[in-house]
């Protein structure tokens, strides 16, 4: 069957009344996990899990998916509203969001997150339905020292994210990776740091941490404020302007190809894309030197890669039966429980299951941005709120959010900490975002660490003899270079003070 | 003051101070993990790597501080009123955490939003009663009874 011939087979699938429901359930619930921080789509998931084993295998997949890729959309909303990341691949949509509904222009920062997701989920799936199988292989060829490479890479540029002190990212990625050894040894199942305490032996939730260095972090520096100069600035406007639409074009693009790739990495995922996406847009975005000031490309940028993220996800699941991350490994879990094995086959023994979840993402897409653009309007409402009143319903959401992810009051007392640790960060100039990639990726940085080198007997040369690894590493040391070189260079212009 | 307790309350000089004693405090923590060989590393690796690493580049920062003259600290805390409300949050945060298991999530909620409303945002009863009540008992029924998401219930919980 040719290209065509399999996608109308795979709308013909989706379309059926009852799928385009559960298409429709799942984007809903999907985007309702999303706003609401600790419920994440993994949880969700897998609370949903015995419900589905009543639906058709399609319908099911089909919800599931909807649910991931709607929180996605979800995610974003709380982040620019009120600075607390749903998911913690809105933690960048942080930066830029938040300090657009500063300024008045949280309508717009909402209308370009959902446009963005949705032009990028859309490109994705078509990705999806093009390059699927070969991409697949491509991941294949990531091996420890590949991973670890990469991992190196995402942290060193995250390290520019900040821009005034690189001395102070790299401290702040050194604690994260510090912090990210608490709890047992991913090898040997030795406990670090514990203090021996239960709480502490699956290390550090990072949803605590998110809600602690936003969340609290945000509300302790707002009511440091006087009265009168709490209050967020009125909205004005709904939807982007033509302007926004200029300064967006190229980072949705490149948020788009960005995001699809990285998400086809096991361990990637959107939250790594996300942040892959705002540390191009710093480099290349017009308004590069307005970014973390309520540049519109931070927002465009960042939601683009992390819904592409998402749907770029499901490659190495659907062709190599490889699941990416959690999510990708309850989606596993569910095909499993109705009797699917993913994998190179599974595009031609269940044509109707493949195209049909593929094709019906489309379909979501469109749900998603029927569904959130209506809902802008209704959003910014929250900011009309009086501070002190605003002030302890975040705290709510955030202690809420905290304990809901282990039911235990100790990851409430961490989320505390880590909003006194992020309001003191502010007031000493230090980034928070080096600190938390470096937290999300410590444990795996490391098992791949370890791995490699006990593939290597000891050796560091695997990092450098194996080309994808190299290539990597090549291109950590030129951006650990470069600026330092841009700086030479700018010292030397005739005219530079 | 003198010009040695001036100097310690330079930024740079008392968060890179203090991040050194942060990495030491990692070394001893992971003094008693067995590093393992390069072939097969241990538990103590990592951190004990990371630990150097960090002491290194806050020491750097630390003598970076030394050499620039810049404000105190006590700067960026300049309003006492603000700096107040900080602690009251702060407090009422602590609060909550160390009574939340036992008066339960709704009596704490609503003793949050109290403290919050009325003594540190300065709102009337009226006001402070109605969103305290509201906020707590909608919360309750979203996440507990719509979400199914566990709270705890107090030590009167069954």
């Amino acid at each position: 069957m040719d290209t065509l011939q399999v996608l109308l087979h795979g709308f013909a699938v989706s379309l059926e009344p009852a799928r385009v429901f559960y298409c429709f359930l799942g984007t809903v619930l999907g985007t309702i996990v999303g706003v609401l921080p600790g419920l994440g789509p993994s949880a969700t998931i897998a609370l949903l899990l015995p419900v589905t084993y009543r639906l058709d295998t399609i319908s099911a997949i089909i919800m599931l998916a909807g649910i991931y890729y709607g929180s996605q959309y979800g995610g974003s909303t709380t982040a620019i509203l009120v600075r607390i990341p749903g998911e913690s691949s809105s933690m960048v949509t942080c930066f830029d969001g938040y300090e657009m509904t500063r300024q008045g222009r949280a309508g717009p920062a909402l209308g370009m997150a959902a446009i963005s997701s949705f032009i990028a989920g859309t490109v994705a799936v078509v990705g999806l339905m093009l390059v699927a199988p070969p991409l697949g292989r491509f991941a294949l060829a990531f091996g420890p020292a590949e991973y670890f490479s990469l991992m190196v890479l995402g942290l060193t540029l995250v390290t520019h994210l900040g821009g005034e002190s690189l001395l102070k990212a790299l401290l702040m990625a050194v604690l994260g990776l510090l912090l990210a050894t608490v709890g047992q040894d991913p090898v040997a199942g030795v406990e670090r740091y514990t203090l021996d305490t239960l709480a502490l032996r699956d290390g550090i939730g990072l949803v605590p941490v998110f809600m602690g260095m936003f969340g609290i972090a945000e509300v302790l520096a707002t009511m440091e404020r006087p009265p009168d100069q709490q209050r967020l600035t009125a909205p004005t406007g709904l939807l982007p302007t033509r302007q926004d639409w200029r300064d967006s074009r190229w980072p949705i693009a490149r948020g788009t190809v960005v995001g699809f790739f990285l998400g086809i990495l096991p361990g990637g995922g959107a939250t790594v894309a996300s942040i892959a996406s705002y540390v191009t847009e710093k480099r290349f975005a017009r308004n590069r030197d307005r970014m973390g000031q309520g540049a519109i490309e931070g927002v465009a940028g960042p939601e683009a890669s992390n819904n592409a993220a998402a749907t770029g996800s499901f490659i190495p699941l659907l062709t190599l039966g490889i699941p990416a991350n959690v999510v990708m490994a309850m989606m596993l879990a569910a095909l499993t429980l109705h009797g699917i094995r993913p994998g190179p086959l599974l595009m031609q023994e269940r044509p109707d299951l493949f195209w049909g979840v593929i094709t019906s993402m489309y379909l979501g897409n469109v749900m998603l941005l029927i569904l959130n653009l209506p809902l802008v309007g209704l959003f910014i409402q929250i900011l009309r709120i009086p501070y002190p009143i605003l002030a302890p319903l975040i705290l709510l959401f955030c202690l809420v959010g905290a304990y809901s992810t282990s039911g235990q009051v100790a990851d409430v007392f961490v989320m505390v900490c880590f909003g006194l640790l992020g309001y003191l960060m502010r007031k000493f100039k230090f980034e928070a975002a080096p600190l938390i990639l470096a937290l999300i990726l410590g444990k795996p940085m490391e098992e791949s660490l370890r791995q490699a080198l006990g593939i290597s007997q000891g050796s560091f040369a695997i990092f450098i003899t194996r080309p994808i690894s190299l290539v990597l590493l090549l291109a950590t040391a030129a951006s650990l270079v470069a600026p330092v070189i841009r700086r030479a260079l700018h010292a030397r212009a005739p005219g530079s003070p | 003051m003198s010009e040695w307790q001036r100097f310690l309350k330079r930024p740079d000089v008392l968060s890179g101070l203090t991040l050194v004693c942060l990495a030491l405090l990692a070394w001893v923590g992971a003094s008693d993990l067995p590093i393992g060989t390069l072939h097969q590393p241990g538990a103590g690796f990592l951190p004990r790597h990371l630990a150097l690493l960090m002491a290194v580049l806050a020491a750097i920062l630390f003598v970076g501080g030394c050499r620039t003259r810049a404000a105190s600290v006590a700067g960026l805390w300049s309003d006492r009123a603000g700096l107040a409300r900080v602690g009251g949050v702060l407090a009422a945060l602590i609060g909550y955490v160390l009574v939340v298991e036992t008066a339960g999530y709704l009596l704490t909620t609503a003793a949050l939003f109290l403290v919050m409303l009325h003594w540190i945002g300065r709102r009337g009863w009226a006001v402070t009663l109605t969103v305290a009540l509201l906020a707590s008992g909608g919360s309750y029924l979203l996440f507990a009874r719509w979400l199914m998401v566990s709270l705890p219930g107090g030590a009167w919980a069954p």
